[in-house]
């Protein structure tokens, strides 16, 4: 059997990056779905059936919340969910596109999806804010810290 | 090359590995993401504004005051800690609270108080690779032809203790900064001695946890073993106490076998104190790292 040579901290960030991959997926996929009952609701307010999401829709409404704009938000955490999957494959493979500039454009993406998250939805509805948005800073932040800085060579051209 | 430089060399290596290491980054991400995410939930009733900051005290001087109740005395009913409590029987452990919550910021005691609990667990993930991730690899049979055992080990150990005094450093220095900015419940002139004071527990704390990490690593040839016996030891230790001084009291001193005990001393308003609980803590690392050296110097590598 092959003994790989590549340090086991890529690894452990691959792995991460994987997690959050899958977070921020699930997360577009909420936003996206929330974004068009959003549209429906405000085309036909007898349309949604669930008594509960209709509560839950009328709540955003009250909060002034853009479907637009949860859809925006949505669609930059698919692609955020993208570039990490991408640089779980590149962080594995060391390859300095995949691996380096798509933690990078991800670990932006992340931090944005965050702020940005704060201006678009309602605050029963956010998860990040106060302390909270801290730590899902710290993440995105370490990221490139750990890309930019201790990987710096691992992830050069060869 | 004298021992001290062997012993600092040994230490920057065993640094830059970590970082580079599964474990290591493991260790950093756990550790800021858990402490963040224990002072989140310290200030969230008063981000949130589910509580005025005079409540939030108010409540926090019980919770403190039980707290050290049940970490310094001896077992007993928690009805009889409400009567010693309203008897007045309990007054240095009133001004304790006091001291920790109305003379210092509330929130950033009760985080380090938290802290204080988890820490011991989360160090672990630093320091268990230290000695046996070389060991089951072999690759420690190469280094020693250049040095010596308890330089290696104790090179180890140091570059263990600077990674997680950064990663605490860094951890406070986030939460004072954004309770220093964004919850200016408490100016900066009472801030920042409160911050290198608790920064000062917190540091003196790690010292016996990562000497037990890294002693656990002597002990066990593979990694993974090492940390489930360091964190099995580390949380066993309370349990067991906990558990078996209901039956016969002096085994409530299984207790001191680590620095759970006495280290709530470490916020004490008695100097006295804090500098004795800090001698334990550090006496503590100082058995376990000569423990580790025999190990170590004895081990069939």
């Amino acid at each position: 059997m092959a003994i790989s040579d590549r340090p086991g901290g890529l690894t452990a960030l691959a792995a991460l990056n994987g997690f959050f991959a899958i977070s921020s997926g699930f997360s577009a996929l909420q936003r996206i779905i929330t974004s068009y009952r959003l549209f429906a609701y405000q085309q036909d307010p007898e349309a949604s059936q669930s008594r509960w999401s209709r509560r839950d829709l009328e709540s955003m409404i009250e909060a002034k919340v853009d479907p637009l704009q949860m859809e925006l938000l949505g669609v930059l955490s698919a692609v955020v969910a993208l570039l990490l999957a991408c640089s779980v494959w590149g962080l594995l493979k060391r390859n300095r596109w995949a691996g380096k500039w798509c933690s990078t454009l991800a670990a932006l993406g992340m931090a944005s999806v965050s702020l940005l998250a704060i201006q678009v939805l309602p605050l029963n509805q956010l998860r990040g804010v106060g302390m909270d948005l801290v730590r899902q800073l710290f993440y995105p932040l370490f990221l490139l810290f750990m890309v930019h800085g201790i990987f710096r060579k691992d992830l050069r051209p060869r | 090359m004298s021992g001290g430089l062997q012993i600092l060399l040994h230490a920057r290596n065993s640094l830059s590995a970590s970082l580079r290491s599964g474990s290591g980054v493991a260790f950093i991400v756990l550790t800021m993401i858990v402490g963040l995410g224990l002072a989140s939930l310290v200030f969230m009733p008063i981000e949130s504004e589910l509580i005025t900051p005079e409540e939030f005290k108010t409540n926090a001087a019980q919770a403190v005051g039980y707290f050290l109740s049940m970490a310094t005395l001896q077992p007993g009913a928690i009805s009889s800690f409400e009567d010693r409590l309203g008897s007045g029987d309990l007054v240095d452990l009133a001004m304790w609270g006091r001291y920790l919550v109305l003379d210092h910021p509330v929130l950033l005691s009760l985080t380090v108080m938290l802290l204080g609990l988890v820490l011991p667990i989360l160090l672990q993930l630093g320091s268990f690779a230290s000695i046996s991730g070389d060991v089951q690899h072999r690759s420690i049979r190469y280094l020693l032809p250049r040095t010596t055992r308890p330089a290696l080990l104790l090179g180890r150990l140091l570059g263990a203790l600077i990674l997680s005094w950064s990663v605490i450093t860094c951890l406070m220095s986030a939460i004072v900064l954004y309770l220093g900015i964004v919850l200016p419940l408490d100016g900066w002139d009472a801030l920042i001695p409160w911050g290198f004071q608790t920064l000062g527990a917190l540091v003196v704390l790690s010292v016996p946890y990562v000497a037990l990490g890294v002693l656990c690593s002597t002990l066990f040839r593979v990694p993974m073993v090492a940390l489930m016996g360091a964190v099995g030891f580390t949380v066993a230790v309370p349990l067991i106490a906990f558990s078996s001084r209901q039956a016969w009291e002096p085994l409530g001193k299984i207790l001191y076998l680590l620095p759970w005990g006495y280290a709530h001393q470490l916020l004490s308003p008695d100097g006295s104190k804090v500098l004795q609980a800090a001698l334990f803590c550090l006496g503590h690392g100082l058995i376990f790292t000569i423990i580790a050296v025999l190990r170590l110097r004895r081990a069939d590598l």
